[in-house]
């Protein structure tokens, strides 16, 4: 801790030395420069890096604060600074949101397209909007910022004051990615669809992060308006904004902390580096911006982390995975007192018919994948649904936790409609999901996932968690708490500093469950927990659901290994077709004579891999 | 009128070309192009100065076209192949960043002057049972459709296009068939980089060549495919020929300053009420 | 474990910082100490090279002659070059970078917005700025050390307006433009002198975006409005794609265009064929008109170094530079001086005789020419002042 305050008071000096050393007024207006860009990349890698959303239309809020910051401040006094840039983020933001709400609808290419059409459509209001933005002929007179009767007049003064601005970004941003918000941006990132069924509300933290991101981009338009103190359109477009600074984020580094501020330095210096020659000079930085992306695949940061970093710091070591074979599971079965503390059914375990699924009828054009069923899940039981693949078992899942929005029909869960509600409502409901198809959270650690549906009693808000004040940090330790006991109950305690995506598959699928018990669930539905596990690995899933049921979590299970069901299983529900067409105790319906008509090729199939199995 | 339809669908035939070759690319590789428009600007200027050297002039327009096909294969082998297993956003960079490469490569090659290229044609107008219209812009009109009839049997009356689509349906299935990706997505770089040859060759009779020029035609490629339906084949075409229609009605009804506006104001409408497109997929992710 | 990321982050980045900034630092300035500076700062690259590369090359002809006849007292000048490319931010770049080398005097892009993204700098540090842009609004801020080399676009759009009306008659003028600074003066000012002169109002205006290759809505707009003749205000490239389209319309109006398409004519960008029956205006006629022997010489040596002729834009830097020398080689190389000497001085310059105004405009004169079917250009109307 020493060696590292001292490393950082040795740069922080280092940093503030800057504008004593380089006495050009030139280069410090490129330093200045690096500052702005570098502010504006840690705002794009807000929804970039962190939560996974290409946007290309940074440059529009960039020139929304600009020309905020420049409109109120222009042929003023340098105090003026101070209201112009609180603006210029309050109007970006503003107009984050107008983008952000309705880009929640778009993903990948679409939403890049989409937001670069918002960046062109801006550049022609700038350009066009002549009685506001003065047109082509720009907006000049724009102060120097003063603090106080002090007028940073200088290029060296101002780098002060937009040093600090980016510090505070960055402390910022370095806060939002520790805390539980950085978690579920990034829950967002990796695996939206799950995020939301872990009950991370994706709407809201998408528009947060926007809006966020955003607020940023205006003040650093802010500052650049102050920097040059003369704006015009043609600073705003994709290619002189937002292509750089998309650059600066990947080469310096999508989703770390520090990349984008150092690819924005690296960035804005090239050039200057590369004047030796006037003609050339765009055609290097052109071809170099190409090679870095290519040879550079971890980033500026990711190249340097390993090798001259090295040389002064010692590296944390590797990722446990690596570090030999992790202890042995039986060294930790579960304490169930504690686990029971920590993990029973938020809200109680209840009676009767948690959930009831009514006429519930869903049709993809023209076909029928869930045809006017009706379903009751009795509290505390294990409710098995089974039937041959196609028969609408995930699509009911999928129905039940708010991804597909039913044709027809109620779905009540603890006497309320969840029909049709958002998968996070649902899920705050208390009721949880597996995925037949893992959709974990692959940037994380097994802890990490299951930290991300984890859910506290006393949840902390926006402010609290980013000052990390005492209720917050009182949050932290009790959904840390409440992880650990997930992870012990399902055996995986273990494992947890493994990254996910480096366990097999049927460890995987166990952190799904355990990624679903630390919600607190009242109903938990597994989606073929047992798929692709060996008679071993199926007994341990038999311990754990054993573990679930102790703690008074309902049951719904969809399996394939009808032994299994019928193992567990105190009702079954069997589909064909979208259609009920058995129901009840497992013996009673396994003789009926519809279910072995449809289930005939299956189970002979099943019975066929059972013995080869074994 | 007919003036007006013609100049736009003559537009709106280069937004398709350029549009296709970008959703070509896609297909095969879901990368996005951003330097599409700059193998335009390249296709021109090379077709400048293969016509320059007094070749026949249909003869220097197909060395530009094949110099481009060429010239596409390199450009899958740097820039394509070492980013194939990395997220797409690094592949848009290296593009970003070749742009602006080949816009100084060309300023240093062909010198800062916008060039004027001869037309194609003698007559300045063709009169048409009254209504005048530019042969120059029946003349693109006729070659993209020709261009798109010879796509058509490429991609389905052809082993290669049948390979080509399949690798661009799903990569690993094909392999599994015997067919190589690799293979096919070069081959696909090379007719996508061909397409803008042909767009090339036909812009630089009309526009004057400036290196400037593919900035524009990307943007508006975007709004094309998005229309048309993003990956949609058939969508980039008639996305094109839309954008270049929309954009000439609304600059001779509405305004011709903000005309681009609107064109990316379509661009969000389509984008957020109606993201399919017009042939395109359902967007919803599939569970 | 995140105070330690932080940590290695936040010195990471330092030592980044520190080995981008360091070779910047150690980088000397390579001046001579007995060389007199000029800056010259003009979009290079871009888009807009064309507007700054014949310049450059205008500007080191004349001084390439004049350090070859001895410098000033034996001192050598150096042209020191920054890009501006199409930018004004990248412009404010260049001027600082210019700037540190204590120029003497600085020649600026001919682009209105960069000028008024500039002028603060070389205002400040007292430096004479000369540069050609049109817009008659750079003159008007009270700038102390700014010449143009050229004529405003106010006695530019007089001329043309009093050409159209008084000489050739017409009266429902169509005004089409670039939808950008220049294209707006061009507008305001040609709108403004109807209306003053002759209490008439334009029948159509029309504009375009930079990038617009299919000039057909705002000539047809024309047409539709029954415009009896055109006047149009845009870039080379745009000015002849619109005297081609406007002939594939078959609209044969009378059309003025901007001094771009006599530089479109120039660069060969249209055709002697395509822009028979076409005006074009600018601040004086095309050089290679003038039969007077500088001027041919003037001419033929452009034509050596670029391969071009020159337009009356690259002579003016070409003269404005040759000025600048005659005024250090009497008052000496010193800014005030030179500030002084550009304000009092008449100067000979291959094309005619340069005298500051009020404002600071050194040149005065307008010229109206059309091309005729058999190649030939005809100067049908001069104001000279």
């Amino acid at each position: 801790m020493n060696r590292r305050s001292l490393a950082i008071a040795i740069l922080v000096v280092l940093l503030l030395a800057i504008p004593l050393v380089v006495t050009s007024t030139y280069h410090m207006r490129i330093v200045n420069l690096a500052l702005v860009f570098g502010l504006l990349a840690v705002s794009l890698n807000i929804v970039l890096g962190y939560t996974g959303q290409v946007a290309l239309g940074h440059s529009g809020f960039f020139g929304i604060g600009a020309y905020t910051a420049a409109l109120i401040t222009e042929g003023g006094s340098g105090l003026l600074f101070w209201p112009g840039f609180l603006a210029a983020g309050i109007v970006t933001g503003i107009a984050g949101l107008a983008i952000g709400i309705p880009a929640l609808r778009l993903r990948g290419h679409y939403l890049a397209l989409a937001t670069l059409g918002f960046g062109e459509i801006m550049r022609h209001v700038f350009f066009n909007w002549r009685e506001v933005t003065r047109g082509m002929d720009g907006i000049s007179g724009i102060p120097a910022p003063s603090i106080g009767i002090v007028e940073l007049q200088g290029e060296g003064s101002y780098f002060y004051l937009a040093l600090a601005i980016l510090a505070l970004a960055v402390l910022f941003c370095w806060r939002l990615q520790a805390s539980k918000y950085g978690r579920m941006l990034a829950a967002i990132r990796d695996a939206e669809l799950a995020a939301g069924t872990s009950g991370v509300n994706v709407a809201r933290l998408k528009i947060a992060a926007f809006f966020i991101s955003a607020v940023l981009a205006g003040f650093s338009g802010s500052l650049y308006a102050h920097l040059i103190r003369f704006i015009s359109p043609d600073a705003f477009t994709f290619f002189e904004v937002t292509a750089p600074v998309l650059s600066m984020v990947i080469i310096g580094g999508v989703g770390t902390l520090i990349g984008p501020v150092l690819g924005a330095v690296v960035l804005t210096f090239l050039p200057e580096l590369l004047r030796v020659s006037d003609a050339y000079y765009q055609l290097i930085y052109g071809a170099g911006l190409a090679a870095m992306v290519i040879f550079l695949p971890m980033g500026l940061l990711g190249a340097l982390h390993g090798r001259l970093f090295g040389l002064f710091r010692p590296r944390a070591p590797a990722s446990p995975a690596s570090a030999g074979p992790p202890p042995e599971e039986s060294a930790e079965a579960p304490d169930m007192v504690r686990a029971a503390a920590l993990l029973s059914p938020k809200g109680g375990i209840g009676t009767g018919a948690v959930f009831e699924a009514r006429g519930l009828t869903c049709r993809f054009g023209g076909l029928v994948a869930i045809d006017a069923l009706d379903l009751q899940i009795q509290a505390g039981t294990v409710h098995a649904l089974i039937g041959p693949n196609g028969s609408g078992k995930s699509t009911f899942i999928n129905l039940a936790t708010g991804i597909y929005q039913p044709t027809q029909g109620s779905i009540r869960f603890l006497g309320q409609e969840v029909a049709g509600a958002r998968p996070w409502k649902v899920a705050a409901a208390g009721l949880a999901r597996t995925f037949q198809n893992l959709r974990l959270f692959r940037s994380m650690t097994v802890r990490g996932n299951v930290l991300v549906a984890a859910v506290a009693d006393r949840p902390a808000g926006w402010f609290e968690t980013l000052l990390s004040l005492a209720r917050s940090r009182a949050e932290e330790a009790d959904l840390h708490a409440r992880t650990e006991q997930a992870l012990r109950l399902l055996g995986l305690w273990h494992l947890r500093d493994q990254l996910i995506r480096t366990l097999p598959h049927e460890q995987q699928r166990l952190v799904e469950i355990a990624r679903a018990v630390a919600m607190r669930p009242r109903l938990l539905m597994l989606d073929e927990p047992a798929a692709g596990m060996n008679p071993v690995e199926v007994e341990r899933l038999v311990t754990a659901i054993g573990r679930l049921r102790e703690l008074g979590i309902t049951i719904l299970l969809i399996e394939h290994n009808v032994p299994l069901v019928m193992r567990l299983a105190d009702r079954v529900t069997v589909l064909n077709f979208g259609r009920k067409i058995a129901e009840g105790e497992p013996d009673a319906v396994r003789e009926e004579p519809e279910v072995v008509t449809a289930y005939l090729g299956q189970r002979l199939s099943d019975r066929l891999r059972q013995n080869n199995a074994a | 009128m007919a003036q007006i339809i013609a100049s736009g669908l003559a537009m709106g035939s280069i937004y398709a070309l350029v549009g296709l070759s970008f959703i070509l690319i896609y297909n095969a590789t879901h990368g996005l192009n951003f330097a599409q428009g700059e193998l335009v600007m390249l296709g021109g200027f090379v077709f400048y100065s293969a016509a320059g050297t007094g070749a026949p002039y249909w003869a220097a327009a197909l060395g530009a076209v094949v110099a481009m096909g060429c010239f596409g294969f390199i450009y899958q082998r740097v820039l394509f192949y070492p980013l194939r297993e990395r997220p797409f956003l690094a592949f848009v960079t290296a593009t970003i960043g070749f742009s602006i490469f080949a816009r100084n490569l060309a300023l240093l090659v062909w010198g800062p002057n916008p060039l004027k290229v001869p037309s194609f044609f003698e007559t300045g107008s063709v009169d048409v049972s009254g209504v005048v219209l530019t042969p120059e812009h029946l003349f693109i009109i006729a070659v993209t459709a020709l261009v798109l009839l010879l796509q058509y049997l490429l991609f389905f009356r052809t082993d290669l296009g049948r390979r080509m689509r399949a690798t661009a349906q799903n990569a690993e299935v094909a392999q599994l068939m015997g067919i190589r990706p690799n293979r096919m997505i070069a081959i696909t770089f090379v007719v996508a980089a061909g397409l803008t040859g042909v767009a090339g060759v036909l812009v630089a009779p009309i526009f004057l060549l400036d290196t400037e020029i593919g900035l524009n035609l990307i943007l508006k490629a975007f709004i094309a495919v998005i229309i048309g339906g993003f990956g949609s084949v058939p969508g980039a075409v008639v996305g094109g020929l839309i954008v270049g229609l929309l954009e000439i009605f609304v600059a001779v009804y509405i305004s011709s300053v903000y005309k681009d506006a609107v064109a990316f104001g379509v661009l969000i409408f389509f984008l957020v009420v109606f993201p399919r497109g017009i042939f395109g997929e359902r967007v919803a992710e599939r569970v | 474990m995140r105070v330690q990321n932080l940590a290695r982050s936040v010195s990471l980045a330092g030592v980044i910082a520190a080995m981008g900034v360091a070779p910047v630092l150690l980088s000397t300035q390579a001046n001579a100490e007995d060389e007199i500076e000029v800056g010259v700062v003009l979009p290079i690259t871009s888009v807009l090279a064309p507007y700054g590369k014949p310049f450059v090359d205008a500007l080191e002809m004349a001084v390439a002659d004049a350090n070859a006849a001895g410098g000033i007292d034996g001192r050598k000048i150096e042209l020191v070059v920054e890009d501006s490319q199409a930018s004004n931010t990248v412009a404010i770049n260049a001027i600082n970078k210019v700037m540190r080398g204590d120029p003497v005097a600085v020649f600026g892009p001919a682009l209105g917005t960069q000028i008024l993204a500039i002028m603060p700098t070389t205002e400040q540090a007292k430096v004479p700025l000369i540069a050609g842009p049109s817009t008659r609004k750079v003159t008007q801020q009270g700038a102390d050390y700014f010449f143009r080399n050229s004529t405003h676009d106010a006695i530019a759009k007089e001329n043309w307006t009093r050409y159209l009306v008084e000489d050739l008659g017409k009266k429902k003028i169509g005004i089409l433009h670039v939808a950008n600074e220049w294209g707006y003066s061009g507008r305001d000012n040609t709108a403004g002198f109807l209306k003053e002169l002759y209490g008439l109002e334009p029948v159509s205006i029309a504009s375009y975006q930079p990038t617009d290759k299919d000039l057909t809505a705002p000539i047809l707009q024309m047409v539709n409005a029954g415009a009896d003749a055109i006047v149009s205000q845009g870039h080379p490239v745009d000015e002849a794609l619109l005297v081609k389209q406007m002939k594939q319309l078959g609209v044969d109006v009378p059309h003025i265009a901007s001094g771009s398409l006599c530089v479109s004519v120039l660069r060969g960008l249209v055709s002697a064929e395509e822009v028979a029956g076409h005006y074009c205006e600018g601040p004086d006629v095309i050089p290679s008109l003038s039969e007077k022997p500088a001027v041919q010489a003037w001419v033929k040596a452009y034509k050596e170094k670029t391969g071009f002729e020159p337009d009356i834009y690259a002579t003016h830097y070409y003269d404005a530079m040759n000025m600048l020398i005659q005024v250090m080689r009497q008052q000496g190389a010193d800014r005030e001086k030179i500030r002084d000497g550009l304000r009092d001085a008449s100067y000979e310059g291959v094309i005619g005789t340069y005298k500051a105004d009020e404002e600071g405009n050194l040149w005065h004169n307008a010229a109206i020419m059309k091309f005729l079917p058999d190649g030939k250009i005809e100067v049908v109307r001069r104001y000279s002042n």
